[in-house]
């Protein structure tokens, strides 16, 4: 029987990550849990701007910034230094069990995608990192653009493009960006791991209705979504008040938010798209969120 | 673009936006320090009267070019922008004062000749939310499309140019392997790359993607080059090398664009006991007219009697002059080497 876990303020996310990166307490960082600032109102709509603006000064009293700026905020200078063909993200971890978890994200999207190169699909990826899973689309023989707003990350995926001569564009934007420059113009938009960093996504939902063709869908894997987490997630979306997020988010500036799913859903079809969930026993990393609008 | 990378709404296109955009280039500095032409090959016969050819931007102070090509562009209700190296950064500059619906350009952080048009003034003039357009009869503000596509030796310093115009713009970034920022307006030009862009464009096609263009460059100038194995005297008392150029691409080479694109049949000399990183030199001028494909060329290399007496080894290849050998870019070469006894038997 494991111990309660241990409680934070916001004003010691500088000590959780100083600990987080000492072996000793580690694990114990991971297992903590922070507490919600005195001034946090609890009554605020989370579909109104006063809910994402409170939602913004506690990202600023957790990283000590002053404006959240995604293309500053979100950006990982380290990964310019990574050989983007031999050892992308998912291998450099040195762990099989992540490189494996990330696999069977990947496998689980592109067989709930129902993608086939006859129907000569047109796919954008949002947040694509090095854009592993779009790569795997475009050496199917799909036309694949990602976007995303670290400069070091697109580079990275056009090398691969370059090096396995695919269909593959990708472009520096923010979420809402249209390579296409038209509307509905994609078969499939897909996030992993990236929903979670987009501040505005109720604004996104919709643009996503713009992007696809009648019948496209949207699918998310490896989002921070969870049905039951008070500890973690108190509010219908936010900043997730684990440990190693918080921890995290004050040393990096990311925006790590979490979705209750109900809310999340809710939103999604309440800009018409319909849900089903494909849950994986093995990885939650491979839990993939479908929406889908009519044909 | 807004912070949501809103575009605009899709709208019925007036009768005038019909016609195909105006297509803006701008030229890249030669090793001369002129204007480099190659990139606009062949466009006149796609685009007439739809390339406008900027070169004034090198030889003007920006406020008057910027005069200028607001002039030149009037009534113009769809502009596109493009260029390579230092044009390619006058193209991301004067694309955002002129409202260009996309800026493409390869490679333009290398820009040698374009030290007023620093990385800095280029991101602020992509503040359009800031600044209003510059005249009423341009577009209404609106952040371009900028296409960054990178050569092999180009893509570390052309991430940081796109850095410094995020996040008001998207911008879709490509990179070509194998081919260095010095060959690739040569490769452009004596490829239909550019061509086939801008008929996609006017097409609402996907457009070509980078490794086409190193495809079709390889196969474009495809080449060989063929050496007699003597020497024979020259008029000056040295010797002349004499060899054949045959075009093996499926395609005539223009030889009045290789003079104008300063392009050779070079030898690289070199000479027991030479600095090999400092060959001595010959030169064959091509003159005028066409090489039809699978047709020969002779040339004549005079090499002087000084500088090849202790015996040498001359490399022979096309050059691109003061930018590339051709031989390094993975196309062939010819190498003859001549001991200096072999010489004493030709009269040295």
């Amino acid at each position: 029987m494991s111990s309660q876990p241990h409680l934070f303020e916001i004003e010691q996310a500088s000590e959780a990550w100083h600990l987080l990166n000492v072996p000793a307490s580690s694990q114990q960082i991971k297992e903590a849990r922070f507490r919600l600032p005195t001034w946090y109102r609890d009554d605020l709509d989370p579909l109104d701007t006063p809910y994402r603006d409170q939602q913004l000064a506690l990202w600023r009293a957790i990283t000590g910034r002053s404006e959240y700026q995604p293309d500053r905020d979100e950006e990982t200078p380290e990964i310019a230094s990574l050989d983007p063909l031999r050892r992308p993200g998912l291998y450099s971890a040195n762990d099989a069990a992540v490189a494996g978890d990330h696999l069977m994200a990947m496998g689980h999207i592109l067989k709930i995608s129902g993608l086939t190169a006859r129907q000569r699909p047109r796919i954008l990826e949002y947040g694509a990192g090095f854009g592993q899973i779009a790569l795997t689309f475009a050496r199917i023989g799909f036309c694949v653009e990602t976007v995303d707003i670290s400069a070091n990350y697109c580079n990275a995926v056009a090398a691969s493009s370059e090096h396995y001569k695919v269909d593959l564009t990708p472009h520096i934007g923010a979420f809402g960006y249209n390579p296409a420059g038209q509307p509905h113009a994609y078969d499939l938009v897909f996030f992993y791991e990236s929903f979670h960093h987009c501040l505005d996504f109720q604004l996104l939902v919709h643009r996503l209705v713009e992007l696809l063709k009648p019948g496209g869908k949207v699918l998310l894997a490896g989002e921070p979504i969870v049905t039951n987490a008070p500890d973690i997630m108190p509010y219908p979306w936010g900043i997730r008040l684990d440990g190693e997020n918080v921890a995290v988010t004050h040393a990096r500036g990311w925006m790590e938010l979490g979705f209750q799913e109900d809310f999340l859903v809710r939103l999604f079809e309440a800009a018409g798209f319909r849900f089903r969930k494909h849950p994986c026993a093995n990885s939650h990393y491979a839990t993939v969120y479908e929406f889908s609008l009519s044909d | 673009m807004n912070a949501m990378g809103e575009a605009a709404p899709a709208v019925r296109v007036p009768m005038q936006n019909r016609e195909g955009p105006l297509w803006v280039g701008f030229p890249d500095s030669d090793p001369l320090g002129r204007p480099s032409l190659a990139l606009f090959s062949n466009l006149d016969g796609l685009l007439g009267d739809r390339l406008l050819i900027a070169e004034e931007w090198l030889s003007s102070e920006l406020p008057t070019v910027r005069a200028r090509l607001i002039e030149r562009v009037r009534n113009r209700h769809r502009i596109i922008c493009f260029g390579i190296g230092a044009g390619a950064r006058a193209a991301l500059l004067f694309g955002s004062v002129l409202r260009a619906e996309r800026v493409i350009t390869w490679a333009p952080s290398a820009a040698p000749g374009a030290g007023k048009l620093d990385a800095e003034a280029v991101a602020l003039t992509y503040d359009t939310t800031a600044s209003p357009p510059p005249s009423p009869h341009l577009p209404s503000p609106s952040a371009p499309a900028v296409h960054i596509t990178s050569c092999s030796d180009t893509v570390d310093t052309d991430i940081a140019v796109a850095r410094s115009l995020r996040p008001a713009v998207g911008i879709r970034l490509e990179r070509i392997e194998e081919v260095p920022y010095s060959a690739l307006e040569q490769a452009l030009a004596q490829t239909n790359y550019l061509s086939r862009m801008i008929t996609a464009i006017d097409h609402g096609r996907s457009l070509p993607k980078p490794h086409h263009l190193q495809r079709s460059w390889q196969s474009a100038f495809a080449h060989q080059i063929v050496l007699e194995p003597g020497l024979s005297p020259s008029n000056d008392g040295g010797f002349a090398l004499h060899g054949t150029l045959r075009n093996s691409s499926p395609k005539a080479f223009s030889i009045g664009q290789f003079e104008r694109d300063l392009i050779r049949i070079g030898a690289r000399i070199i000479s027991p006991g030479d600095d090999p990183t400092q060959p001595g030199s010959a030169r064959f001028y091509f003159g005028s007219g066409a090489l039809e494909a699978g047709a020969t060329l002779p040339f004549r290399l005079e090499l002087p009697r000084e500088a090849i007496a202790r015996g040498f080894e001359a490399r022979v290849a096309l050059v691109c002059e003061g930018r590339f050998w051709f031989d390094d870019q993975q196309f062939p070469n010819a190498i003859l080497g001549v001991p200096a006894d072999a010489l004493k038997h030709q009269g040295a």
